[in-house]
């Protein structure tokens, strides 16, 4: 009973963020359910900019561990457990039909900067990557970075790769575009601005110009490879936080640190090392849309992905440890020194276009972002098994397009990032999707016939289990009890026939428990929930038990 | 559904239930999930709040907004000139104007400084760089200073802590300098320059003057003002992957001087000085060994003699660090350091150190003798490019010291 009552709690996590307030009762399972868009009603034209200070963001992260930090399942889920589409995501790989030629494509649907010379509107002289703001002559505006002089095509490379394939993940992203650029292309005029080393904005000059393009990496034509970033639709107001809510969103109801997408990124982040998740490198722009206003999330500046920093090859920590770690500090420092950190150890192909990425020592479950993310620390299994779903879903064709669009000129470089990309997929899979009850696809015929895929055998990351078992329940959506109805059934295949007298009732309960000798943990049941629909059951819930 | 509605039924839907007990009727539950989210979003609207920051983030934004920090070191302009102005000076505050003409390529620099210790200095130069389009620097400038306490222990390695005494040393320098580096590596320099300089009583009133308890005989120039005119010349090999925190490669220099007593012959002297460090780089240089030799040595032309003051010198927070700044002192000095150094995390080094050094008469006079020694460990707080703070603790068979430096080891 107890179990049944957990059940309806859990069921319904959208209404439940309603009903903790105490209301009239609710139905497990409202008649929309499962949601495939939430619906953002409320506009957001009043949402003011904010800017978030780094050095705090990692004081804040590292230190005072600000957010929820909860063993909760993550609040924006449907009732099947998947993230509808939002401002802050759009399903897409594993979800939707996503070609080759789509992840090739990813965001870039406005095309490249317009042929002609490029008028400079603004340089950058500071921060981590020095640049340019110009516009095309079509008159958009681009964000233009370089590659650090050590390593040529590194981090538009690592940059070109990461933006399709978050893309592809389901995140917004700008449209991200190479091209190359010589001094003569980048025209001067009276308006251009720079800030100096103290901030004061002044006239912008050719001899600036000329400093700043020294800074990146020079082609054998004397031209400059560059990655140039459209500017993002809307009025941009700074970025997210990867906790709490905002305040000034009235659309903004899910704390984000058990957002299941931010939770995900984890996954995705380990997958494409982009240790620099950070609320600093996300930006929110206010979008009209069906004649309201509304607050779009976006992921951006992927230069600190894969195996570039951006301005240099990507230090060994990164992605191994954080900044600052009491356990390895300490340890290293009572050790004399002579405890080594194993990543030290790690070796990396000499490949300047890709500076230091690799497969063999990378494992998921220990890979870190700079510093602590709440949302990454809130990532249960149902989480992670969602975000690897999706990692997989990338076939290795797919993954070769990414990095062919990152255009290396160097064949042998190419040829290793695709291969590193694709063993790091196969890791994340291997972690994630076996450490839950690994059961999707659940669907129940009209001859009460239940169906479903194991999806850690199908991907190859788990042998084939030795069985099933199969209890079945009628369920009461106004009480939100389950009635146990018959024996628990047994299956060696991912079949099983409803006994006939579960099937009378408006909804039915299926809780399947996996048997591997490996995987103790695919025990834990995965309880699906029909609703009679116009010829057979229609899917509306499901769920993961045993991760409170 | 109209704002207004959705907000009333937001507002029935999210008050308590005992409210609506002691009220009326239960409102209507929601028809369907978009219809409960919407009521969840429209109370919300009712009270929307704006992005506020603590105190913390408001200070460290306003640090960053403003450039503070980069103000501390600015381009150009007034700046505040802060931190010792040499060993055992105290900290010191000031003010400096720099300005960069010729697009740059031009340094005009002019400082004033005054620490708690009464140090006081004043400088003004001209750098060029780079001449002729090589990368070859040339500066010329004045600095005069007013050292108010410096110590002296007498000459010798068998002088007491007993024996310290304080001294005022006040001078001004003037000079020439051509900087050339080629091939990223060689670093050839050569210095022109007379300097003046005069002795006085010191002003630490812990310990009695220089006179009271020396004389010329057992420190020279004690009772003379001096103008020296000197040239310098020097070469080196400079390999080091960061001067502000080497963690790999090294640097060795030899250098070369005279001095010439501009009133007579009672001061004219040569000095040689030659140095080593390297770094062993262990493990992606998350480890090293730091090795560091230098030996000094001043030999008086003729009948001359070697002032006391510009004499070699061991001791302090670059050399033997278990013993006093400026400990010993003589004609010639040796002194040797040996550095274990491990990373803690990536903004502090660990590092166990041992030092030995002694001075004498000459350089032969201190082969075979029993080398001083101390022995400590230190930390070394940095970014990737230099160390911001270093704290060494030291140990000798006479003393016990701790070193709070703003800069590597192994500077000077």
């Amino acid at each position: 009973m107890t179990r049944h009552l957990h059940a309806v709690l859990l069921a319904g996590l959208m209404a439940a963020a309603v009903s903790h307030r105490g209301r009239a009762a609710s139905p497990a399972y409202f008649p929309d359910d499962p949601l495939t868009a939430d619906p953002e009603l409320r506009d957001a034209a009043k949402v003011g900019e904010r800017e978030i200070s780094d050095p705090y963001d990692f004081l804040e992260n590292t230190f005072f561990k600000p957010g929820d930090h909860a063993n909760q399942r993550a609040v924006n889920v449907n009732t099947i457990d998947e993230v509808p589409d939002s401002s802050w995501f759009t399903n897409r790989i594993g979800v939707t039909p996503v070609s080759v030629a789509d992840i090739g494509r990813g965001p870039n649907l406005s095309g490249p900067p317009a042929p002609g010379p490029w008028t400079v509107v603004s340089g950058k002289s500071d921060g981590i990557t020095p640049g340019f703001t110009v516009r095309d002559q079509a008159g958009v505006l681009w964000f233009i970075k370089f590659d650090p002089g050590s390593n040529p095509e590194m981090a538009t490379g690592a940059e070109m790769i990461a933006t399709k394939l978050f893309w592809g993940l389901g995140y917004h992203v700008p449209e991200n575009y190479l091209a190359v650029v010589g001094a003569d292309d980048l025209v001067v005029t009276d308006q251009a601005t720079i800030r100096d080393v103290l901030g004061h904005r002044r006239a912008l000059t050719r001899t600036d110009v000329t400093d700043l393009l020294a800074k990146g990496a020079r082609r054998t034509d004397g031209r400059y490879r560059v990655m140039a970033s459209r500017a993002l639709p809307g009025t941009p107001v700074g970025p997210f936080k990867y906790y709490g809510t905002r305040a000034d969103d009235p659309n903004d109801i899910f704390p984000h640190e058990h957002r299941r997408e931010l939770r995900g990124l984890r996954a995705f982040s380990a997958w494409l090392n982009h240790d620099d998740s950070r609320s600093v490198n996300s930006l929110d722009t206010l979008v009209a849309t069906a004649g309201r206003t509304v607050v779009r999330h976006h992921l951006i500046d992927f230069g600190s992905t894969l195996g570039s920093a951006s301005v240099a090859a990507q230090k060994p920590r990164a992605g191994n440890e954080y900044l600052w770690e009491a356990r390895p500090t300490l340890l290293t420092m009572l050790s004399f020194g002579f405890w080594v950190r194993p990543w030290i150890k790690v070796h990396y192909p000499n490949y300047p276009s890709i500076g230091n990425l690799e497969a063999a020592y990378f494992w998921p479950e220990r890979w870190k972002p700079e510093y602590p993310n709440v949302a990454f620390d809130n990532a249960r299994g149902d989480d992670l098994f969602w975000a690897a779903r999706r990692v997989m879903a990338f076939s290795d064709e797919q993954i070769q397009a990414a990095v062919k669009s990152a255009e290396y000129s160097n064949e042998g470089a190419a040829a290793y990032m695709t291969d590193v990309i694709i063993a790091r997929r196969d890791k994340v899979g291997l972690q994630w999707l076996t450490a839950v009850n690994p059961l999707v696809r659940f669907a129940l015929d009209a001859e009460g016939v239940l169906t479903f895929g194991n999806v850690a055998t199908e991907t190859r990351r788990a042998s084939a289990p030795d069985g099933y078992s199969v209890a079945w329940s009628t369920f009461d959506n106004t009480t939100g009890l389950a009635t146990g109805v018959g024996t628990t059934a047994s299956v060696d295949t991912e079949r099983a026939q409803a006994p006939a007298a579960v099937l009378e009732g408006e909804f039915v309960e299926a809780a399947i428990h996996t048997q591997h000798p490996r995987f103790p943990e695919w025990r834990r049941p995965v309880v699906a929930h029909f609703r009679r629909a116009a010829g057979g059951w229609r899917l509306v819930g499901i769920r993961r038990d045993g991760l409170d | 559904m109209p704002r207004f509605l959705a907000a009333l039924v937001a507002c029935c839907l999210l008050e308590p239930v005992a409210a609506f007990a002691q009220t009326g009727p239960q409102p209507a539950a929601p028809a369907t999930r978009a219809d409960a989210l919407d009521a969840q979003r429209a109370a919300r609207e009712l009270a929307l709040g704006v992005e506020r920051r603590n105190w913390l983030e408001r200070t460290l934004f306003f640090v960053e907004d403003k450039r503070v920090i980069e103000r501390l070191n600015p381009p150009e302009g007034f700046y505040p000139n802060l931190g010792s102005i040499r060993i055992g000076s105290g900290f010191g505050y000031g003010v400096g104007y720099r300005k960069r003409p010729a697009r740059g390529r031009v340094l005009v620099d002019a400082s004033g400084k005054l620490t708690h210790r009464g140090y006081k200095t004043a400088q003004t130069h001209i750098a060029v760089q780079p001449m002729a389009g090589r990368p070859v620097e040339f500066s010329t400038g004045t600095v005069w200073y007013d050292f108010t306490q410096e110590d002296f222990f007498g000459l010798g390695r068998a002088t007491s802590r007993a024996d310290r005494v304080s001294y005022r040393l006040e001078g001004l320098d003037t000079f020439a300098q051509l900087q050339a580096r080629k091939a990223g590596w060689l670093v050839v320099r050569g210095r022109v320059g007379f300097h003046r300089m005069a002795i006085d009583s010191g002003t630490d009133a812990r310990f009695p003057s220089v006179a009271e308890t020396f004389t010329e005989a057992t420190a020279p120039g004690l009772r003379n003002a001096l103008t020296l005119a000197y040239a310098q010349t020097s070469a080196g090999v400079d390999t080091r992957d960061q001067v502000g925190n080497t963690r790999g490669g090294g640097f060795y220099n030899v250098s070369m001087g005279m001095f010439r007593d501009r009133r007579g012959d009672t001061f004219n002297f040569n000095r040689i000085d030659v140095r080593a460090m390297h770094v062993i780089p262990i493990f992606d240089k998350k480890r090293g060994i730091a090795l560091n030799a230098m030996a000094s040595r001043s030999d008086p032309v003729g009948d001359s003699r070697v002032p006391f003051y510009l004499m070699p010198t061991v001791g302090g927070s670059d050399s033997i660090r278990g013993f006093r700044e400026f400990r010993f002192r003589d004609a010639a000095a040796v002194n040797l350091n040996a550095e274990y150094r491990w990373e803690a995390f990536s903004g502090l080094d660990l590092a166990l150190f041992v030092d030995a050094a002694d001075v004498g008469p000459t350089w032969r006079s201190l082969v075979g003798k029993n080398l001083k020694t101390s022995w400590g460990g230190g930390f070394r707080f940095n970014t990737n490019r230099r160390v911001f703070l270093r704290v060494d603790i030291a140990s000798s068979r006479e003393d016990t010291r701790v070193w709070v430096r703003m800069g590597p080891v192994f500077r000077r």
